[in-house]
């Protein structure tokens, strides 16, 4: 990776296109207490700048119908175009500086996002990155209904 | 779209901001309002078509059952123009989860593009002379109002960055 010095002539791979991937399919009624990719996936490919970094942020719309349990929302991103690649970022372990979740209360969707800086990635590589969502329980009563993934290129 | 070559500073149209923090007390309005003051930034729309749009704020209720949505209305030229997005928090808005008697604070992002059809917020803009286009944002917001007008917001901002 290289950084972006004062009075550099800036190409166009520093810059690869700002992706997003969004779907509003309900996934209610959640059990599962590890991360799980939710249905449809939602993942992208994106190209990493030659600052290898970039911003990612995950975005969930979620609710508990009973008003105890939590959805958590994190990312898995690979080296490679799919899950079958190298993992960089995985979700077995601590996720808590990636996650966004509802409050444990909310028994109404609740729409919030969570931005992450992602350092070190190789420049011109293509990146898999894809949505995974948990529940703090499994109680059986919390909902889903939006998740998204953004990531843009940054210096 | 980013081609190859030298870019120069006008493909990059500065970011922007907008941000206040009256207090609205014991809001009412189930439909999307600017509110007072209104929140709002004027951008332009840099040569890639695509600009990330962040909508934060706080709000409360203390009947700990309304909730509060604040979401993005993006129009064309300013206050009066075509609207080109309308606020709806499922697709462009932050929510509070509304069982809080406590100031709930966060954001949300979303990716706004043009003349694409990638994304659940793509087609919108007409890119012609892009480089040059002036567009407005602001953050509108609206509330539940299930026992009574309860709802109360102290933070609402926005803001626009150009991208890739």
């Amino acid at each position: 990776m290289t950084d972006v010095l004062a009075g550099q002539k800036i190409q166009s791979a520093t810059w690869p296109a700002t992706v997003e991937s969004l779907d509003n399919t309900s996934n209610a009624n959640l059990t599962n207490t590890t991360f799980a990719t939710g249905t449809p996936v939602v993942d992208l490919t994106f190209v990493a700048p030659t600052t290898g970094r970039v911003l990612l942020t995950v975005t969930a719309g979620s609710r508990d119908n009973t008003g105890t349990d939590r959805v958590v929302c994190t990312f898995e991103l690979y080296l490679g175009t799919s899950a079958g690649g190298t993992l960089v970022i995985g979700s077995s372990g601590s996720t808590l500086q990636y996650e966004c979740t509802c409050a444990g209360q909310a028994d109404a969707y609740q729409y919030v996002s969570r931005t992450t800086l992602v350092d070190s990635l190789t420049s011109g590589a293509t990146y898999y990155v894809r949505h995974m969502n948990k529940t703090a329980s499994g109680s059986g009563s919390a909902d889903c209904t939006l998740r998204a993934l953004t990531v843009r290129p940054t210096p | 779209m980013s081609f190859s070559g030298t870019m120069y500073g006008s493909d990059w149209p500065s970011a922007v901001a907008a941000y206040d923090d009256t207090q609205l007390s014991n809001l009412s309005n189930t439909s999307y309002t600017a509110g007072n003051p209104e929140v709002g930034v004027y951008f332009t729309m840099p040569p890639s078509g695509r600009v990330l749009i962040t909508v934060h704020g706080g709000a409360r209720d203390n009947t700990n059952d309304n909730r509060c949505f604040m979401s993005a209305e993006v129009r064309e030229n300013g206050v009066n123009g075509v609207v080109l997005l309308s606020p709806a928090v499922a697709t462009n808005g932050f929510g509070t989860p509304g069982s809080n008697a406590d100031y709930f604070y966060g954001s949300r992002t979303f990716l706004l593009l043009g003349g694409s059809v990638y994304g659940a917020n793509a087609g919108i803009f007409d890119l012609t002379n892009a480089g040059s286009k002036q567009f407005y944002a602001r953050v509108m917001y609206s509330v539940e109002t299930t026992t009574s007008a309860s709802v109360d917001i102290n933070q609402r901002g926005i803001i626009v960055e150009p991208v890739s």
